[in-house]
């Protein structure tokens, strides 16, 4: 379970809330689309879920977030990591392995795993992922779209409880789109959170929840300082 | 139609064992709407790439309406073609979004004229920009910065539009408002090319649909 409690945010030096008193539960299963419209705040709030906001990114922030008993501030980013992940919209702020195989290996390798299973692991996601022909191509030679689907097979290679994912369709084939969708529908029956900050309609379609943040930063509590 | 570019015989690849495009025949007209598919890693990045004078090293025949690609410098492809890159911090050269069109207008022209405020202005209305004009790149949001870049495309009206990936990350507003732009261009004989995964276009404006496959490219 994914709570947030009565967060506020804004950015230092600027004005304007992105949240306030804002406050939103997810159970094991849920699928959630963030919605907005661009600039109202979706990747601010994957940020806000994940501790990056407000453990690295400064700015005024009050709430809560637990993931189910455990205060999120009282984790450290990586103890967060296994817990929960961001795939995020730059694919190239977050692969640093030169070859596709390690950057796969490198969250099962940090949690211990038997080789056995990093293994299982890497080759299972390359399969499910139809980009076995990844495999041992360099990453700083891939395309944007082939990039994106290694940092979201690495996040499936780490297998955190939630997943958050921001504009993963982006540059992503129909095909690709489809496969993603696939996974995405059985990682939720396997009782994973997955929330998704995107436009494109056949991922949003997976929702069950949606959070609008057009309807929350146009409601009326946002006005009062 | 003159073909802006043409491709002929044309092949190309980033190791010598492992051509990307082999024997392709394409011709892109230059008052048309094009629209490249293809999957992950086809090589359409590298078709803009090549169109915009980024990589080089072909084979065959390949022209900018009649001139050797291979004879044209940097700079007389950047006065017919304007890319916007896939990765949109590509795109951006400047600190704040007022700045980086103002470099498109001051430097990468021959001539300054006068309205140059008011077109600069117009551009930033019609995406909405007013609020962070002033604001530095690294505060902004992934949807705020790709705004800036199609801003500076109409900056370069005149030029034949080559977009990557033009419309991810943007809103139905913002993607209605870049799909209006761009059939305003057709309807002044001004070209585009596109490259998109989305397959829910208003098919009405565009003209061509070409799919990157085994190698070349297909007419769908």
């Amino acid at each position: 379970m994914l709570t947030l409690k009565n967060i506020s945010f804004r950015y230092r030096g600027r004005p304007a809330w992105i949240l306030q008193n804002f406050s939103f539960q997810a159970n094991p299963g849920d699928i959630i689309a963030v919605k907005g419209v661009s600039g109202s705040g979706k990747s601010t709030l994957l940020h806000i879920f994940c501790g990056v906001i407000p453990k690295l990114i400064n700015g005024y922030f009050q709430g809560d977030v637990f993931i189910g008993n455990t205060d999120l501030a009282e984790l450290s980013l990586p103890e967060t990591a296994p817990h929960m992940s961001l795939v995020m919209q730059n694919p190239d702020l977050q692969l640093f392995f030169p070859i596709v195989e390690q950057e796969l290996a490198f969250a099962p390798e940090n949690l211990k795993l038997h080789p056995y299973e990093i293994e299982k692991r890497v080759a299972g996601t390359l399969s499910e992922l139809k980009i076995g022909h990844l495999r041992y191509k360099e990453t700083a030679n891939l395309s944007y779209g082939q990039k994106k689907l290694v940092t979201f097979a690495s996040l499936l290679t780490l297998d955190p409880e939630i997943l958050l994912l921001d504009e993963i369709s982006a540059g992503i084939s129909s095909t690709g789109i489809e496969i993603i969708v696939d996974i995405l529908k059985k990682r939720a029956d396997s009782g994973k959170i997955i929330i998704i900050a995107d436009h494109n309609p056949l991922l949003l379609g997976l929702a069950k929840k949606t959070i609008d943040l057009d309807e929350i930063n146009n409601g009326p509590d946002l006005h009062i300082q | 139609m003159d073909p802006i570019f043409t491709f002929s015989d044309f092949s190309f690849g980033y190791l010598k064992h492992e051509l990307l495009f082999h024997d392709l025949e394409l011709k892109v007209n230059s008052n048309s709407v094009t629209l490249i598919q293809g999957d992950n890693g086809s090589g359409k990045t590298t078709l803009c790439n090549l169109m915009s004078g980024l990589l080089t090293r072909h084979k065959g025949q390949f022209l900018l309406e009649n001139h050797n690609m291979d004879k044209l410098s940097k700079k007389d492809i950047s006065e017919k073609v304007v890319l916007l890159k896939q990765n949109i911090l590509g795109n951006i050269v400047a600190a704040t979004p007022e700045e980086d069109l103002i470099i498109w207008q001051e430097k990468f022209r021959r001539k300054c004229s006068e309205d140059d405020n008011e077109k600069r202005m117009k551009a930033f209305q019609l995406y909405n920009m007013e609020e962070f004009l002033l604001k530095p790149v690294w505060e902004l949001s992934h949807g705020q910065i790709k705004r800036i870049t199609l801003a500076a495309l109409l900056l370069n009206s005149k030029k034949f539009w080559i977009l990557d990936e033009p419309f991810s990350g943007l809103d139905s507003k913002l993607i209605s408002i870049l799909e209006n732009t761009i059939k305003d261009r057709k309807n002044k004989n001004f070209g585009t090319l596109i490259v998109s995964h989305r397959s829910e276009f208003h098919t009405d404006f565009i003209d061509e649909i070409y799919r990157i496959e085994n190698q070349g490219i297909l007419k769908v």
